[in-house]
């Protein structure tokens, strides 16, 4: 029987938000870019609740700080990283559903086979079929609402598979006389809203 | 073609693919995770990264061996294989459109006239006899030419002309000119106080400027910005002796919106109208429904939409209680995190 956690109190709360950012409002900032970077640390440690356990860390970290810890900012990031590791530590311990899964699913990618995920080429199923139909409608409603510059270099950067696509990426770096980081930059904020457009016209 | 081997990248580019790989050891991973928590640029960049990566996998342009590992460590998580489904869907929707554009582009399918008009005549034809219109032509062609000569001649006439007429004026406005000086010298001066007076008035339309965009920067956080949650079941707790308590959900407000649109999902109760207040974490009541919601029914389970105005909401700890519209028996109550930003 996993033990309740401990809710966290509005006191502690302000006090982390004051001790991120120079301001509430800073903090709050700071608290949210905090979050996102400790829920990425989960994914990458392929916990189960990637969010809660970001929650849990800043918690923590809020528990402590307002039991008197004082923690250099210099060294809190170091801080931060070994609190959600106990956290991922008992998260595993206690989660045994997870740990079955994460075994089964480390099973089943061993050797050869490639996960659930339907290969390019590949015929899909009925159900497949219809949701890969519906993402391609919102798709193109999407692109459509792009300016049509970054349309088409999304379009070009995508325009290829295999290995050709490493070299599409380097003739359009040249092209546009950048760096190779410079267009991934770029195409990741043409990406992100698009990706999220897509959700929202799929499942909105 | 492997990724790493042909395609030049700098060694944090390396690192950063070698972490989302799982190649690193725990002490390299534990140090550079320690890195990207504090380091923004580096956090974006690996976000960048991952996307990179998730397309190449989905464009098949991984190796054998790192596509072993970007499933086994990398594509565990549902919003990771959610970007894979879409980078495929894009892939395949460009890669569509490439061809059907170069398929419009190139040659029609030639037949077998068609063929014959791409080769090289033979070089027979010219042994044939010209034929008198040609002849003609030619004659034609040369008197055109005569013509053509005959203009060009009156023009460069005319034009030499004119070069003298210009040689004049000029000697005039050369005269002129040394009039002119005399002035400009005269109007130097009274451009450099114009000068110093248009730099005031710079300064003074940077300081106008400088407060449209706060004043536009104030208008735009009045304007009616809505935030939007939805808090299902697993957030809900019944007030029950010994009951637990639901999840906290963390909701993040932007400091411009000014009202929170709220859609809660809950057991089924016994009331068709409710009434939610949203409690700060001192008990004290920060607001309440003005009236009561008609509460929608689906099977065992009740929707309740609600809209929260934010002008006191700050970031801190607050539950949202449902009670009967008479408010004499309460439901449950969610518990929420606010995080102003």
């Amino acid at each position: 029987m996993p033990k309740e956690k401990p809710q966290l109190q509005d006191r502690e709360f302000q006090l982390l938000l004051t001790t991120l950012g120079d301001s509430s409002e800073h903090g709050a900032h700071e608290y949210l870019n905090l979050h996102k970077r400790i829920t990425t640390l989960f994914i990458n440690w392929q916990s189960c609740a990637p969010e809660d356990l970001a929650d849990e860390t800043l918690n923590r970290l809020a528990h402590q700080l307002t039991e008197g810890k004082e923690i250099n900012p210099a060294s809190r990031s170091a801080y931060v990283h070994g609190i959600a590791k106990n956290i991922s530590r008992e998260h595993w311990r206690s989660c045994e559903d997870c740990k079955r899964r994460r075994i089964r699913s480390n099973d089943e990618n061993d050797g050869d086979s490639l996960n659930s995920l339907p290969a390019i080429g590949s015929v899909p199923d009925k159900e497949e079929a219809d949701e890969k139909e519906r993402l391609l409608e919102c798709l193109n409603e999407c692109l459509e609402k792009m300016n049509e510059d970054e349309r088409l270099l999304l379009l070009e950067y995508y325009s290829e598979d295999k290995t050709q696509k490493i070299v599409t990426r380097d003739r359009m770096a040249t092209r546009l006389s950048v760096t190779s980081g410079a267009l991934r930059q770029r195409v990741w904020k043409l990406r992100t809203p698009l990706r999220d457009c897509i959700d929202e016209c799929a499942h909105g | 073609m492997e990724r790493n081997d042909r395609h030049q990248r700098s060694e944090e580019e390396a690192g950063i693919i070698a972490y989302l790989l799982g190649r690193l050891n725990e002490t390299e991973s534990d140090h550079f995770e320690q890195r990207y928590l504090k380091e923004p640029d580096l956090f974006a960049e690996m976000m960048e990264i991952e996307d990179e990566l998730i397309d190449d996998y989905a464009a098949g342009a991984l190796s054998k061996e790192d596509r072993l590992r970007f499933e086994q460590h990398f594509l565990q998580s549902p919003e990771r294989r959610k970007k894979v489904t879409f980078a495929m869907v894009m892939t395949e929707r460009a890669v569509r459109l490439k061809n059907e554009t170069e398929r419009a582009t190139s040659p029609a399918p030639a037949g077998k006239d068609t063929k014959q008009q791409g080769k090289v005549l033979p070089f027979n034809r010219l042994r044939r006899p010209v034929p008198a219109w040609r002849q003609w032509g030619a004659i034609a062609a040369a008197v055109l030419i005569a013509i053509a000569a005959g203009a060009v001649w009156l023009r460069n006439r005319q034009l030499h002309r004119e070069l003298i007429a210009a040689r004049d004026a000029e000697i005039h406005l050369r005269e002129q000119a040394k009039q002119d000086s005399a002035h400009v010298e005269q109007s130097q001066t009274l451009l450099e106080n114009e000068k110093q007076r248009s730099n005031v008035l710079e300064t003074k339309v940077r300081d106008l400027s400088d407060q449209v965009r706060m004043l536009r920067e104030q208008a735009s956080r009045t304007t009616n910005l809505v935030a939007k949650i939805f808090m299902g079941a697993e957030y809900f707790s019944r007030i029950t002796r010994g009951g637990s308590e639901g999840k906290v959900m963390t909701v993040r407000v932007p400091r411009k919106a000014n009202s929170l649109s709220v859609q809660l999902e809950f057991a089924a109760s016994a009331f068709e109208e409710l009434s939610v207040a949203v409690l700060r974490a001192d008990g004290s009541t920060l607001w309440v429904t003005p009236s009561n919601l008609k509460a929608q029914t689906k099977g065992n389970k009740q929707r309740l939409v609600l809209t929260i105005p934010t002008a006191n909401l700050v970031s801190g700890n607050y539950k949202l209680l449902i009670t009967s519209g008479d408010k004499q028996e309460s439901v449950g109550r969610y518990s929420l995190k606010v995080v102003r930003f």
